[in-house]
């Protein structure tokens, strides 16, 4: 712009909505008589680290494929970060990182060799490869591994580098299927931290994963997927809420636990009080009771407790009440 | 030794597998071929007619047995190896020498039911008339022979080895080792027990043969050594006959012991591979001093570096220490090959050792392009190659300039001793064949090989159908030209006959490009 040109304020700002990083409006596919996909519904904000829920068979790396333009959808459309996967494959594929739940290495190769191809297939500049490969073997941790050939490396070192692969041409959008599987708790705790931290660079994360409870803690959003069809997509906490019959706590009583029983029993907002390999769970009848009334009741007659406190859904729970196992 | 879970197992799968009908009808085909082209160029009568027909087809299912079984056979263990589940057969009561047996069997079933396919063939020329009974007793007995041979280089290669392309390798070295060794024993029995051997030769001329030479012309022909053939067993004695008998039923018994001794190695290597231990310190010391560039080592990575920013998929090619020494070893048979042709024979008759050279050079040339994705198929890499800003364009001309880096060498040697010897200007109309088999396929053969190495699973399969596709051709033009000669007098105009051939290839080649490139952009072809 030329310098003593005037600067244009705009009148009046509404700013757009940010651009999702994912969007797809009824996604299918269809493998001959099998229906992998079914209309798939599913918008994913740019920053968010998104799980993506299901069972074997369920569509989940269907649908990675498709946003990683390597397989096309039998109808529907989908975008990521406003770029249709079909018609701009080539814009899509600049700005996704697809990590495969297989390594797809080559064992006779070296580890920066490796890296240092996939870097030409992406056309970085080979100035600047040497600096990429070094850079993103350090956010992995596999710096010290650099000459060494691939086939002598680890299951946890091949996945890392799987990982470092994906980061070589720093996408914005990472489709992970399956990213800790096979891995050991260490090497799975130590990806997750990896995934946080590309979180904190603003990374748009997609996770395909089974491993729930890791989930639970790592991804912000989730969606859950059977037979080709989306069940739920939203926060963690939503669908927790979503699938809770009712407020639950637990109380821990020592020694004999009925007169705690029968003086909550007679309580209105309670619906039920059993006793639980040596706890009392209590379940609310709504989840609007203010629930700050149980320790004062149990103080107040006189009963001795050691514990109180609210039972969460866990993701798995949740899994198992929305989905009814069935894979295609 | 339990043996039948592993034969069940065996034909289960086997059955399932399509390259099996299509070798067998490939097996029946070449079979086919040979009698027809032998039929169209003889018109002797049929006495004399059999014999020959008889020779030229047991002949042809000997080449045919020599290099598919051992190919068929390579991977049976080697792909268990790979998927990790032979190491789950020996925790249970399986013993090695059991698993090794149960596939022996199978795969001998398998070549059994190879060679059946051609039997209606076989049949003509007996009913034509002149072959005698120990004619048949011979042919058939050397074809169990080659099968029982070919068996074994094909276990001891699959036991050996993990990775297909090596053991496929090391499966028809063996496989012609094996071959030249029979044709050896051959002589030497004969020299031991047969006084004269075939029209008139006395063992003492027979000394004076180099007997390397003699191996394999013993071996194709049959019998008789290198002046005979099948019509010479009616000149023999009874008492000759007799001899000739027991010769081959010691060289049956020789290669049964072969047999056995191969499933017994084989089983010793499997029963090792339980404990599967990588490469120690000493081996990779080795590898990295004899695999890696010693001289000039900063030429060599800019070379490569060069390479790779050129075109990664064709930088593919030539990365690994195992793709240098394929293009150099080539290079190096065909120099070695042609030198050893250029001072045994005159340059007027290296036509036809020159066309069979240039056959071998392209049978390599459609090995290479219809394996070429095998690699990143199996690994799952072709998947990430594919979701790369890559085109298919550049993935195409990437794969098709690391073949053409591969041969380049080997197929400019060729050449060069074409021009150089004269075969090509010679003017008789047969010696350009090599030639022109050689200029239309340098240019569509890989093309073919990489369309099929998408198209086909089975590496197998995917290089006998660029084979087929690539000589199919030229093959019926030779047909047409035989006719045209025969029916009506007329000599074919070679140049023609040969512009017509490179004209058809390039179009049927820039059929299957196109195809291969819509399949690559749309992702339409078999992974795994």
């Amino acid at each position: 712009m030329n310098a003593s040109s005037p600067t244009i304020i705009p009148a009046a700002t509404t700013e757009a909505p940010p651009l999702p990083a994912v969007q797809t409006i009824g996604l299918t596919r269809v493998y001959g008589a099998m229906t992998a996909l079914n209309s798939l519904n599913l918008t994913i904000n740019q920053g968010d680290l998104f799980g993506f829920i299901g069972s074997n068979g369920a569509g989940k790396t269907t649908t990675l494929r498709i946003l990683a333009t390597f397989l096309q959808p039998s109808a529907g459309t989908a975008r990521v970060l406003g770029h249709d996967v079909v018609k701009d494959a080539d814009a899509v594929r600049h700005v996704i990182g697809y990590m495969p739940d297989f390594f797809g290495v080559y064992k006779d190769m070296e580890v920066t060799e490796y890296l240092d191809f996939f870097g030409a297939c992406y056309k970085i500049p080979s100035g600047k490869r040497e600096q990429t490969v070094s850079d993103v073997l350090e956010l992995v941790g596999l710096s010290e591994k650099r000459g060494a050939l691939i086939g002598a490396l680890s299951r946890g070192m091949q996945q890392r580098l799987g990982l470092a692969r994906v980061l070589i041409h720093d996408p914005k959008v990472l489709l992970l299927d399956e990213p800790a599987s096979g891995l050991d708790p260490r090497a799975r705790i130590e990806m997750m931290a990896i995934l946080q931290e590309l979180q904190r660079m603003k990374k748009t994360i997609i996770i395909s994963s089974h491993i729930l409870s890791e989930l639970q803690n790592l991804c912000n959003r989730v969606a859950i997927i059977e037979r080709g069809q989306l069940i739920y997509s939203g926060p963690v906490q939503g669908v927790r809420d979503q699938m809770a019959a009712g407020l639950v706590y637990w109380v821990t009583v020592p020694g004999d636990s009925s007169r705690a029983i029968e003086i909550l029993q007679a309580r209105p907002e309670i619906s039920e009080v059993v006793a639980v390999d040596g706890q009392v769970k209590v379940s609310f009848k709504s989840h609007d009771v203010d629930p700050s009334f149980l320790p004062e009741v149990l103080v107040q007659c006189g009963i001795k407790f050691t514990g109180l406190w609210e039972d969460e859904l866990g993701l798995e729970e949740v899994f198992l009440r929305v989905t009814k196992g069935d894979t295609q | 030794m339990t043996i039948p879970p592993v034969i069940v197992r065996e034909l289960r799968s086997e059955s399932r597998n399509r390259t099996n009908y299509w070798l067998r009808v490939l097996g029946a085909f070449a079979v086919i071929v040979v009698f027809a082209l032998i039929t169209l160029n003889d018109r002797s009568s049929p006495a004399t007619l059999g014999p020959k027909l008889f020779t030229m087809i047991h002949a042809t299912i000997l080449i045919v047995v020599y290099l598919f079984v051992p190919a068929m056979t390579a991977d049976c263990l080697a792909h268990e190896k790979r998927e990790g589940t032979l190491g789950l057969l020996l925790l249970t009561p399986l013993t090695p020498r059991g698993i090794v047996a149960g596939k022996s069997f199978v795969h001998f079933l398998r070549s059994l039911t190879f060679f059946l396919t051609a039997l209606p063939i076989l049949c003509l020329p007996i009913l034509l008339g002149g072959v005698a009974w120990v004619d048949i007793y011979t042919a058939f007995t050397f074809e169990l022979c080659a099968i029982l041979l070919a068996l074994s280089a094909g276990l001891i290669a699959s036991s050996w080895g993990k990775i297909w392309g090596r053991t496929l390798l090391l499966a028809e070295i063996l496989s012609a080792t094996l071959a030249f060794a029979f044709g050896i024993l051959l002589v030497f029995l004969c020299i031991a027990q047969v006084p004269i051997i075939g029209s008139g030769m006395s063992r003492s001329e027979l000394f004076k043969i180099e007997l390397w030479l003699v191996a394999p012309a013993v071996l194709l022909s049959g019998v008789a050594g290198p002046t005979g053939g099948w019509s010479q067993f009616s000149t023999l004695s009874p008492g000759m006959l007799h001899t000739w008998c027991v010769i081959v039923a010691e060289s049956f018994l020789f290669c049964l012991g072969i047999f056995l001794l191969a499933m017994l190695l084989a089983a010793r290597r499997v029963a090792r591979s339980r404990q599967e231990e990588p490469p120690s310190i000493r081996q990779l010391r080795w590898q990295k001093f004899f695999c890696a560039p010693q001289m000039f080592p900063s030429f060599f990575n800019y070379r490569m570096r060069r390479a790779l920013n050129q075109n990664p998929i064709g930088w593919l090619q030539q990365y690994s220490w195992s793709a240098r020494l394929i293009k150099w070893s080539w290079c190096f048979s065909i120099i070695l090959i042609e030198t050893v042709l250029l001072g045994t024979i005159y340059f007027q008759d290296m036509r036809h050792a020159q066309a069979y050279l240039t056959l071998f050079l392209l049978v390599g040339v459609a090995l290479s392009a219809s394996g070429s994705f095998r690699k990143e198929r199996e690994t799952g890499a072709l998947e990430l190659i594919l979701v790369s800003p890559l085109r298919v364009g550049e993935i195409i001309w990437g794969r098709l300039r690391g073949i053409y880096s591969q041969f380049v060498f080997a197929i400019v040697i060729i050449l060069s001793v074409y021009f150089c010897t004269g075969t090509f200007f010679n003017g008789a109309g047969q010696s350009t064949t090599g030639f022109l088999i050689l200029m239309s396929n340098v240019v569509t053969l890989p093309v073919i090989g990489l369309y099929f190495s998408l198209k086909i699973k089975n590496i197998v399969l995917a290089w006998l159908s660029t084979c087929f596709y690539a000589l199919l051709v030229p093959l019926i033009l030779w047909l047409i030209e035989i006719l045209l000669h025969l029916f009506q007098g007329y000599a074919a105009n070679v140049s023609a006959l040969f512009f017509v051939s490179f004209f058809i290839q390039i179009v049927l080649a820039a059929f299957m490009l196109r195809r291969l490139y819509t399949n690559l952009d749309q992702r339409t072809f078999v992974l795994g």
